[in-house]
């Protein structure tokens, strides 16, 4: 008797609950990830300098663009570069560009004016500061209940908000949290063969890095390893 | 059944802007006419209208009828006038034939047969017999008599070539703040807004122009991502831009022009909040982003046509046309397309993934000081240079030697040699 009886629409999922998830457009992290990154949440994506971190953006990028999605990109310390964005398959009439002149403070404010209207599919929030070995420009750790302002503000949209940094900073505000590692860099010769850096006197060519992806924080743990390449 | 106004007036420059608010199915009757088809339910309602809205120093001569031609001679002959539908030959039949001809583009030479043969009003003319009219006078005579008989001989095409949708108010005293700015402009906005949607029309590009206490004009033109008509989204749009680039000055006129575009309808989601999927609210969110960092640091970034390192500009953000979009995609040859380009990075080797690899720009690039102990493998150089012969401005040319560097500490960075200014600098580090 009581099977027959409908649930009451209170007790009921809300659709808009429902988790989907964004492809990585790298398979195997996909498989790590169940799918992907899930939308409507935080996702940060950490590493070292030389890592693959923004290629994997830019993948990720690509792939909701392929899904006829806009993205945007918030650009704190003004590093993406438009051309290796149509390389790896992003449409800038697609992408909505926010150079924030290496300011944080207004980095984050455009994130919260950005990720309540639910129009991008993904969100991309890079704070990575400049390094490189001769210059270092860091930046101020954003308080964690700025994250929780950010992460609520997404539910109920379908926008996927990733955060490119050296670390973590979102903490439990993020739901997942893929560590990248750089494992080799890749150089080669004109012939195509791998070379040691011991052979410097033939001329070679910057190749590629490998890397190493490690799931820091989700549903499970696991690493795998994939190439970033031009 | 539609029915036509016929209104002439002692100075159109005034009085077309009024008829254009009040319809917009308006045509020209050159050189001081205009023709509004209307319903016969509102035909005594834009009438009324007319009247009131126009500036009283201008003469208008209005006349009301189920043609043109009818409406054409009430205006002329009996100013005010409403000929009942099927009544327009009766009307017209008393009145002289001469104004007729200038309106038919008939020549005066056939004036001079038809007061020969005794030929004095229009509904002479329209009595006389359709055969021997046609042996005698050939077509011309045939319209002729058609256009005394009330009948249009040809049909109706709405348009005025160009439509102009600007609204100005000169102020009495100079203002000076926004809040009372705001308020002009809130009135304004109105006006414009109702123009464009009697039109049926949005606006995706609005100009501001301001004429300031010391004799400078503030001129501003904002994109729009999303052609929109809604005056209080406008309103916070210009308010957002005031705020952020006030004029330097009391200002005295305020003029505001939009440009017409198609008006679309957003398709909204069947489980998506309505706000998700709103469109007129992204140029709201982007006036807010440029308030926060500036004109030139939102929109979609295009590459120039140009050799030169970083050759980027930001164009406004448009929110692209879904079905524009994919008959554009259907249309374009895949070779460019960027489907194409995610196809070239095959695996490096089978069951291995790969990524894109990017470039982190450092803008402007940093100076460094490379020792040789710091450098693990280098590759390079590429030599490239250019602008040099546009001007004499160390600014406007490079020369580059770039190198792509491991150092020791395993980043990747693209370094250059600048000819110019002697001294190594990081262009990024490759990410």
């Amino acid at each position: 008797m009581l099977e027959k009886l409908p649930i009451p629409l209170s007790a009921q999922p809300d659709p808009r609950e429902a988790v989907t998830c964004l492809s990585t457009g790298i398979e195997v992290l996909d498989t790590v990830l169940e799918g992907g990154l899930p939308r409507g949440k935080i996702s940060e994506i950490v590493g070292t300098p030389s890592s693959g971190r923004t290629g994997l953006i830019l993948s990720i990028l690509a792939q909701a663009i392929a899904k006829e999605e806009l993205v945007a990109y918030i650009d704190a310390f003004d590093s993406l570069d438009p051309s290796f964005a149509i390389k790896a398959g992003v449409k800038l009439k697609q992408l909505l560009w926010v150079r924030c002149g290496a300011s944080q403070q207004k980095a984050f404010k455009a994130a919260d004016i950005l990720a309540p209207t639910g129009r991008f599919g993904v969100l991309v929030l890079d704070l990575t500061p400049i390094e490189t070995p001769f210059k270092r420009v860091g930046g101020k750790r954003a308080p964690l209940s700025s994250w929780f302002r950010l992460q609520r503000s997404l539910q109920g949209t379908s926008t996927l908000l990733l955060v490119i940094g050296q670390a973590s900073t979102a903490g439990s505000a993020a739901v997942v949290t893929v560590s990248l590692r750089r494992c080799k860099v890749q150089w080669c010769f004109a012939s195509g063969e791998d070379s040691s850096p011991s052979l410097a006197s033939l001329t070679p060519f910057f190749y590629g890095i490998w890397t190493e992806a490690q799931l820091l924080r989700g549903k499970h743990h696991g690493h795998v390893t994939f190439y970033s390449r031009f | 059944m539609s029915r036509f106004i016929a209104v002439f007036s002692s100075d159109l420059s005034l009085t077309l802007p009024v008829v254009q608010s009040l319809s917009s199915r308006v045509v020209l009757c050159p050189p001081d006419g205009v023709f509004i088809e209307v319903s016969v339910r509102v035909e005594r309602d834009i009438l009324k209208q007319l009247i009131e809205r126009s500036d009283r120093s201008v003469v208008l001569k209005t006349g009301v009828a189920s043609t043109r031609t009818a409406a054409f001679l009430a205006a002329r002959f009996c100013s005010g006038s409403i000929v009942p539908a099927g009544k327009e030959r009766e009307f017209s039949a008393t009145f002289p034939i001469q104004p007729l001809f200038p309106y038919a583009g008939a020549h005066p030479d056939l004036f001079r047969v038809l007061d020969h043969w005794g030929i004095r009003t229009i509904g002479q003319l329209a009595n006389l017999p359709e055969r021997e009219l046609s042996i005698r006078l050939g077509e011309a005579g045939l319209h002729l008599r058609r256009m005394a008989r009330g009948e249009d001989t040809e049909p109706f095409y709405p348009g005025i070539a160009e439509l102009e949708f600007e609204e100005r108010e000169s102020l009495d005293w100079a203002v000076d703040s926004l809040e009372s700015l705001a308020s002009i402009l809130n009135t304004l906005l109105g006006r414009l807004c109702a123009q464009l949607q009697t039109h049926g029309k949005a606006t995706d590009s609005i100009g501001l122009i301001l004429k300031l206490d010391d004799r400078s004009s503030y001129e501003r033109r904002l994109q729009l991502a999303y052609p929109m008509k809604d005056p209080k989204t406008l309103l916070s749009i210009l308010r957002l831009k005031l705020q952020s680039d006030p004029p330097r000055a009391a200002i005295l006129e305020v003029l505001l022009q939009a440009e017409p575009t198609r008006a679309r309808t957003p398709q909204h989601h069947l489980f998506q909040p309505k706000t998700a999927s709103n469109p007129e609210l992204l140029p709201r969110t982007l006036a807010r982003l440029q308030a926060l960092v500036g004109d030139g640091n939102v929109g979609s970034p295009t590459l120039l046509d140009s050799h030169r390192p970083d050759a980027v500009r930001i164009r406004p953000f448009q929110l692209v046309d879904s079905t524009k979009q994919k008959r554009e995609k259907r249309k374009s040859d895949p070779i460019d397309s960027p489907e194409r380009e995610l196809s070239t990075f095959l695996p490096i080797k089978p069951g291995v993934e790969c990524a894109p690899l990017s470039l982190r720009r450092i803008r402007p690039p940093v100076p460094a000081l490379i020792r040789p102990n710091q450098i693990l493998v280098r590759a390079g150089p590429w030599r490239s240079s250019g602008d040099w012969w546009s001007g004499t401005s160390e600014a406007e040319g490079w020369s580059h030697d770039q190198w792509d560097i491991e150092f020791t500490d395993g980043v990747v960075c693209r370094v250059f040699w600048d000819h110019d200014r002697s001294g190594w600098f990081v262009d990024g580090v490759y990410d």
